[in-house]
């Protein structure tokens, strides 16, 4: 039986990955956002963009053949500016959401391009002067903007370079100074990798290796509201870290940022030999998908909580409540049906049929509403309320089984040897009648949970239900996929639980019959 | 007559509940005679036209049945319904309004009268209770006697994927769907609680057929030479039939029950539909006892029906 027992949890790996991967090949039909006619309505076309993008929908499924990094993405940008077709003006926009990274990758190639082309980029980057803190009315002006960027290109090209980034970063998490703020500034996002690098190390994800050592408390939260503060005034995210923020806001921030980064990191970054072939299988929407689950634990929510915290937390009053309800349940299931049985009496037990099937047919939002209306609050009510609108499924089984094993051989052995009818309902019948019960139990759980969801709602406890009703509103593929898996979870063990009870009620079924199928001797 | 079905026809409670039943099929059916928003039969321009509600939406849908009946030829005779009000019509006054001639159970929040949206509701409850319980049956009987007939590797495998089908709880199951819809409809509802619930038949199903398999009677037919195959669908399965019986009528049930939790939960079945778990669910808006009160009667009707049959079928399948 334990043998039996520790085989279905090895199961469990499979059966949840195989879960996951349902869902997520199912909600990744979820529909587009930016197709929603409810959605597009609300949000600017900048909003409905990156709304799609934190959902990695623009990426293919399962294989990416050309994935983007900067270089692809400034080629795309500068060959729309050369056309000067109507997708130009977006195209300067991403080029100034490129910033500093697309600077190694324009500012050479501007004098290949045509000479009305070339005043157009150059013109389009001046935002990204202004960014990088470098104020200047050249920038602006269409006649004089290329030979200033070329300027800059000759006197800054070397501050470019990867190594560089990494010293700046590291320097102004070190010190605070003016001078190291503006060093960083000029590199714009070039050194964003940099700086998710070294905030990783600063505020790393729980379970991995402890913060630096060798930095104080509040200096480690100070280099973080810098480097914060420099991603942000980059990518112009308004997400920074205020002056007095506490260790656990600080985290917070990080992991949104890393969710982030996740998400736009090839707007920054550059593919290059192996790179390029890695990013071929990573840049999809599976991959990434994947990646948010492993490292940041299904994502973080608004609030910087991941969704396996939010998880855990609501999902302690749900499972107390289907808990409670399914026990209660089955014990007074099972309490009518041994009376019925040995009262034999016909009338009163289609009296408790037809109590029963009334509970069943009143709908538990009716029969929970009824009772807040009269006052009633609290996990025990709730789950009471749960509870009776799922006697009768078992009582109804229950009692057909015994009926039916009441005319075995056995029992009647068990009678002519002078049994009373107590006796032969509970000692005889009852153990037989039990095995479909406890299958039908197993089977319930699900339904429970389904009901707990109203019952949550009814007597406002903030369980799984309330946080499901919001994602599917606003098609929240994160919280569904961690709820399928939850519920999964939930779900197997009970499973794995009853199959144990039902090996233990008849042994006929036990180890060898499940092995084999079925029973030889 | 098949001596089963005689057996059948003489049990009390098989009498009463397939009484009850054709009642409430027969309530499905002709909803629009009992009540409607049109005449059942009228002459507009020489033409006469049976249920025009019904038969002529676009022209005489919209109107209410005394606009409707105005627009008859008068020299001919005009046929209306007990009930001179439909199940979407709006009623001209106050909203849950208590009963009087014209709306004998009142009207709901919406001001649509009650007692028209259950007669109506009986035809969609009906229909997808049926479509469920019909095509969970199916799909548990077939995947579970095949577990645990063939055994082995077949049962694992087919074991596990009963598992992950199962695994999702109805409400969630639906939840996900909507997620995927850009308009909740009344297909995937039914497409999930079928799939959902011919998972859990399956399961009990698959227990029977391996307790089935343990009796003497199994062993004998193995003896004379029967296939595994044949001694499930054919040796086993009567056996079967109580048990999924009364678990389809559960499953007819939890249809409109899980309409109901869905409605509740704002995740809505189309707003358009006449059902009894819509009705139930207008619990959120408020309603009390009179407008409950009614669907939950049907409900329970249903329910009592499908039971009394389920053990009839039972009774008749027991050893004498």
């Amino acid at each position: 039986m334990l043998r039996h027992a520790l085989r279905r949890l090895l199961w469990i790996g499979p059966i949840l990955i195989a879960v996951t991967l349902t869902s997520f090949a199912l909600l990744s039909y979820v529909p587009d956002p930016a197709e929603d006619p409810a959605v597009v309505t609300t949000l600017s076309g900048e909003q409905a963009v990156e709304l799609r993008r934190t959902r990695f929908l623009d990426l293919p499924r399962f294989f990416n053949e050309r994935p983007l990094d900067v270089i692809a993405r400034v080629d795309l940008a500068l060959r729309h500016l050369g056309k000067d077709d109507e997708e130009a003006a977006e195209a300067a926009r991403s080029l100034v959401r490129l910033g500093g990274a697309a600077l190694p990758h324009v500012l050479p190639r501007l004098d290949t391009l045509e000479p009305a082309a070339r005043g157009g980029v150059a013109v389009a980057l001046a935002p990204v002067a202004e960014r990088m803190g470098i104020p200047s009315i050249e920038a602006r002006d269409p006649r004089h903007a290329v030979a200033f960027w070329v300027r800059f290109w000759t006197d800054r090209s070397v501050d470019f370079r990867a190594a560089n980034a990494r010293r700046a970063t590291r320097r102004l998490s070190l010190h605070g100074t003016s001078m190291r703020v503006a060093d960083l500034q000029e590199l714009d996002t070039f050194a964003l990798e940099q700086i998710m690098l070294v905030l990783e190390e600063l505020a790393p994800p729980k379970g991995t290796a402890t913060p630096q050592e060798t930095m104080p408390e509040d200096g480690r939260l100070a280099a973080i509201r810098r480097l914060v503060g420099a991603a942000a005034h980059a990518t112009g995210r308004d997400d920074q870290l205020a002056e007095k923020s506490s260790e656990s806001e600080a985290i917070a921030c990080v992991r949104r940022w890393r969710e982030w980064w996740l998400v736009h990191q090839a707007d920054y970054t550059t593919y290059g030999g192996a790179s390029r072939f890695l990013a071929m299988l990573t840049d999809t929407q599976y991959a990434r998908w994947a990646e948010k689950v492993v490292l940041l634990g299904f994502g973080a929510g608004a609030e910087g909580t991941t969704i396996v915290d939010k998880l855990k937390n609501r999902a302690i009053p749900t499972l107390t409540i289907v808990t409670i309800a399914l026990l209660l349940a089955y014990g007074s299931a099972l309490a009518l049906g041994t009376a019925a049985a040995v009262r034999k009496s016909s009338r009163e037990e289609m009296l408790i049929l037809v109590a029963a099937f009334a509970l069943f047919a009143v709908p538990t939002a009716c029969l929970a509403t009824w009772a807040v209306r009269r006052g009633g609050v609290g996990l025990g009510l709730a789950s009471l309320v749960l509870a009776l609108s799922m006697i009768a499924s078992p009582f109804a089984q229950g009692r057909a089984l015994l009926r039916e094993i009441e005319r075995a051989d056995y029992i009647r052995t068990a009678r002519a040897l002078g049994a009373g009818p107590l006796r032969v309902v509970v000692l005889h019948a009852m153990r037989n009648a039990l095995l479909p019960a406890v299958a039908l139990a197993s089977v319930e759980m699900p339904t429970a949970l389904g009901g707990a969801f109203v019952v949550e709602k009814v007597f406002g406890i903030s369980g799984l239900g309330e946080e499901t009703v919001r994602a599917v509103q606003t098609h929240d593929v994160a919280w569904l996929v961690g709820l399928a898996f939850v519920t999964a979870l939930t779900v197997t063990i009970g499973s794995i639980a009853t199959d144990v009870a039902i090996a233990a009620i008849d042994p006929r079924l036990s180890l060898a019959a499940l092995r084999h199928g079925r029973v030889t001797a | 007559m098949n001596p089963a079905f005689g057996r059948f026809l003489r049990l009390k409670r098989a009498r009463f509940g397939s009484l009850l039943l054709a009642v409430l099929a027969f309530v499905a059916v002709f909803a629009d005679f009992f009540a409607s928003d049109a005449p059942i039969v009228m002459t507009v321009e020489g033409n006469t036209y049976f249920l025009p509600a019904v038969t002529e939406r676009e022209r005489f849908g919209d109107r209410s049945i005394a606009e409707v009946a105005a627009m008859a030829e008068p020299d001919h005779a005009v046929v209306l319904p007990l009930l001179r009000v439909g199940p979407r019509g709006v009623a001209a006054g106050p909203p849950m309004a208590g009963p009087s001639l014209a709306h004998w159970l009142g009207t709901d929040a919406f001001g649509r009268d009650v007692l028209a949206r259950v007669l109506h509701g009986t035809r969609v409850s009906l229909a997808l209770g049926a479509s469920v319980a019909l095509m969970a049956l199916v799909f548990g009987y077939v995947l579970g006697t095949l577990a645990g007939a063939l055994g082995g590797v077949w049962d694992s495998a087919i074991e596990r994927f009963v598992e992950i089908v199962g695994v999702f709880p109805a409400v969630v199951a639906v939840a996900l769907v909507r997620a995927l819809e850009q308009r909740p409809s009344l297909l995937s509802l039914v497409l999930v609680t079928a799939a959902v619930g011919g998972a859990n038949i399956a399961r009990l199903t698959r227990t029977l057929v391996l307790r089935a398999l343990a009796e003497d009677w199994a062993t004998a037919a193995r003896a004379l030479g029967a296939s595994p195959a044949r001694i499930a669908f054919v040796h086993v399965t009567p056996h079967l039939f109580a048990p999924l019986a009364v678990a389809s009528v559960f499953a007819v049930a939890s249809v409109a029950l899980t309409e109901t939790a869905l409605s509740f939960l704002d995740l809505g079945v189309p707003a358009t539909t006449v059902s009894w778990g819509e009705m139930l669910g207008e619990v959120r808006w408020g309603a009390g006892a009179r407008i409950l009160g009614p669907a939950v009667l049907a409900l329970g009707l249903t329910l009592t029906a499908l039971y009394l049959v389920a053990d009839a079928i039972r009774k008749t399948f027991q050893n004498p």
